[in-house]
């Protein structure tokens, strides 16, 4: 079998953030300084070595790093001081994305990534930047053992109207800040401080001047926190527009993104649990968005784990029967009794209670302050008070269904409701949690484990335990186990 | 159940990895603490101390511990000397096999082979290059075919 490399684009992507420190200051040395060639030379030639090294190491990495490619799977040979010899079997890999930047299309370049069950939470497993037809081989090859011959294609395409609801609703200042930031630390490092000292001052003046009466630091705030959410919708709309789900035999298909498309291959059997996820607006207008859980799909900072990206339940019930009827979400068999209904309401109505104590203690000792003090009490109070109302909503909405092929558990979590469907096999651990308080009315929480390359735990609170035994009972699952021996 | 050992080459290698950092130790001490001082003294002997202890207790105890053990469900590996371990992993749960050559494999034989399932991994350090690569292809055969 023919050894293959990765791109040549990849000796630029190992040694890019390390030239960028060493070669621009010395560009900018020999534009701005003004000094003859020569004369910059003398000074600068021991970093140009450098340099010369960085890129030299760059060249045998990538000389270095070779894969071969069988039916069965992908062997791996890397790394420059340790060499690793390392085999992936296609029928154990989870999930390969293939991400096509806009800035690769001339160079017919893309990122591949596979993943398995076993390694790094943080890392996949194998990660490349190659050829866009070696990316197509390796993902059909990957696909093939999942497709039966005679499987026929079930495709979902969402309207845009539900991709701009899906990003309104998943959008957040604090990604937008994050970006931002970092985009502006790149910035003062290849222009220099002065530039971004005036970008900031541009910015402080127009704030100031469309302060629309507001005190200017109030305005600054307003402008940063709306342009960095502003930014990350955009974001998140690029990331998810054309956005599709197709089903082929045992493989799912997702593709999406406007001007860096990303495709993901995602085998079924591996899929870990699904999430429907709904805010209290989203509740009351029917729109649910759909998640699921699977190694190596959602495991990028920037990247969700979506399926669905929004649209009416009904809708989305109907197309989850199609695309993934192996994972049924089952009806509420048991929920909380009403005299539990007081474990939901005493948090919120706790921190509610604080947060307003706190603002009139305030108001009382401090003076002179009365006009932003009640502003910030009741900038504090809203969301405090919209938690309540979420657990208050979150007694009718909790509780666990269970069926042959799947438990279906229903919760919130802060602010989200949360409907999460498990298959049987992917539940690792069933815990159920009584404090002191709750004993006496037999009331429990309910920690169920699902595990692939972490643990992960989702907790249904403030169940009646009996009901809960009865529910889930152990035969439940030995009765699957034992069929599976036969 | 017959446990396989380690070649006796590990045992040496691990003897001349210690004498390095215990004697690089030593030679740091050496230069940077004032001569002849109560603290130039101890920590000296110290170090010394602790280099005859891993060279002639600790490493050979823990060479004579290590044993691996390929049966047809599961792999297991043991070994320690203060905290004795065994550690089984079921081969029907094995995601992949990694083998490890540092740039001494063509000249001592030795590689280190880790072995990762979803939660875990086990590794049997320094191995026969070649009888690394037999575990290795065994075991990619297996995934191969499941």
């Amino acid at each position: 079998m023919k050894a293959m490399r990765s791109h040549p684009i990849n000796i630029l992507e190992n040694t890019s953030r390390f030239l960028i420190l060493l070669l621009l200051p010395l560009l900018r040395a020999l534009i701005i300084g003004r000094m003859g060639f020569y004369e910059w030379l003398s000074g600068a030639w021991f970093d140009l070595l450098i340099v010369a090294l960085i890129i030299a190491l760059g060249v045998y990495g990538w000389y270095s790093y070779t894969f071969t490619i069988n039916e069965a799977g992908i062997h791996i040979f890397r790394g420059v001081i340790v060499r690793q010899s390392r085999f992936l079997a296609f029928g154990n890999i989870t999930a390969i994305s293939v991400e096509s930047p806009w800035y690769y299309r001339p160079i017919k370049a893309v990122r591949l990534q596979a993943d398995t069950d076993g390694g790094e939470t943080s890392q996949p497993d194998f990660s490349i930047t190659v050829k866009r037809e070696l990316a197509e081989m390796i993902m059909e090859a990957s696909r093939t053992p999942l497709i039966p011959k005679s499987s026929f294609f079930k495709t979902y395409i969402p309207r845009n109207l539900y991709i701009t609801i899906f990003s309104l609703l998943t959008s957040n200042s604090l990604t937008g800040v994050l970006y931002l930031w970092a985009a502006l630390s790149q910035a003062e490092k290849v222009f220099g401080k002065p530039f971004r000292n005036e970008l900031l001052n541009t910015f402080t003046q127009l704030a100031e001047l469309n302060s629309f009466g507001l005190p200017p630091v109030f305005a600054i705030i307003a402008y940063i926190i709306l342009g960095c959410w502003l930014f990350s919708f955009l974001r998140n709309m690029e990331q998810h527009l054309r956005f599709q789900t197709t089903r082929y035999g045992n493989a799912l298909g997702i593709q999406s993104g406007l001007f860096t498309i990303r495709r993901y291959s995602i085998s079924v059997p591996r899929i870990n649990f699904l999430t429907l996820r709904q805010s209290l607006f989203s509740k009351l207008f029917g729109i649910t968005s759909v998640f699921i859980h699977c190694t190596g799909y959602g495991k990028k900072k920037d990247e969700l784990a979506v399926l669905l990206p929004s649209g009416l339940n009904q809708e989305i019930k109907s197309n989850l029967n199609l695309l993934l009827p192996e994972i049924p979400f089952v009806k509420k068999q048991i929920k909380p009794k009403i005299q539990n209904l007081s474990r939901f309401l005493i948090p919120p109505l706790t921190l509610c209670l604080c947060v307003l104590a706190a603002g009139l203690l305030a108001l009382y000792f401090i003076t002179g302050f009365d006009r932003p003090l009640i502003f910030v009490l009741v900038i504090c109070e809203i969301p405090c008070l919209w938690w309540l109302t979420v657990k208050t909503f979150a007694y009718f909405h909790t509780g666990i269904g269970v069926s042959e092929e799947a438990v279906t558990i229903y919760y919130t979590r802060l602010y989200q409701i949360i409907s999460c469907s498990i298959p049987k096999d992917k539940i690792t651990k069933i815990a159920l949690q009584q404090t002191l308080f709750q004993i006496p009315t037999k009331c429990c929480d309910v920690h169920i484990y699902t595990w692939a390359e972490g643990t992960k735990r989702q907790r249904v609170l403030n169940m009646y335990l009996p009901e809960v035994l009865d529910l889930l009972a152990p035969e439940a699952f030995f009765e699957l186990e034992k069929e599976k021996e036969v | 159940m017959k446990y396989e050992m380690l070649p006796k080459r590990s045992l040496v290698f691990w003897e001349l990895l210690s004498c390095l950092l215990f004697g690089g130790l030593i030679a740091l001490a050496w230069i940077f603490l004032p001569v002849s001082t109560w603290i130039w003294y101890g920590v000296l002997w110290i170090l010394g101390a602790l280099l005859i202890l891993s060279s002639f207790l600790y490493l050979p105890l823990l060479y004579l511990s290590v044993g691996y053990c390929c049966r047809g469900g599961d792999i297991i590996v043991k070994g320690g000397v203060i905290f004795y371990k065994t550690r089984f992993l079921k081969r029907d749960k094995i995601s992949f096999v990694t083998v490890y050559n540092t740039p001494f494999t063509p000249l001592i034989h030795l590689s280190m082979l880790v072995i990762t399932a979803p939660g875990s991994h086990l590794v049997i350090p320094f191995l026969e290059s070649s009888r690394a690569d037999q575990i290795a292809d065994d075991l990619n055969r297996e995934l191969a075919e499941r």
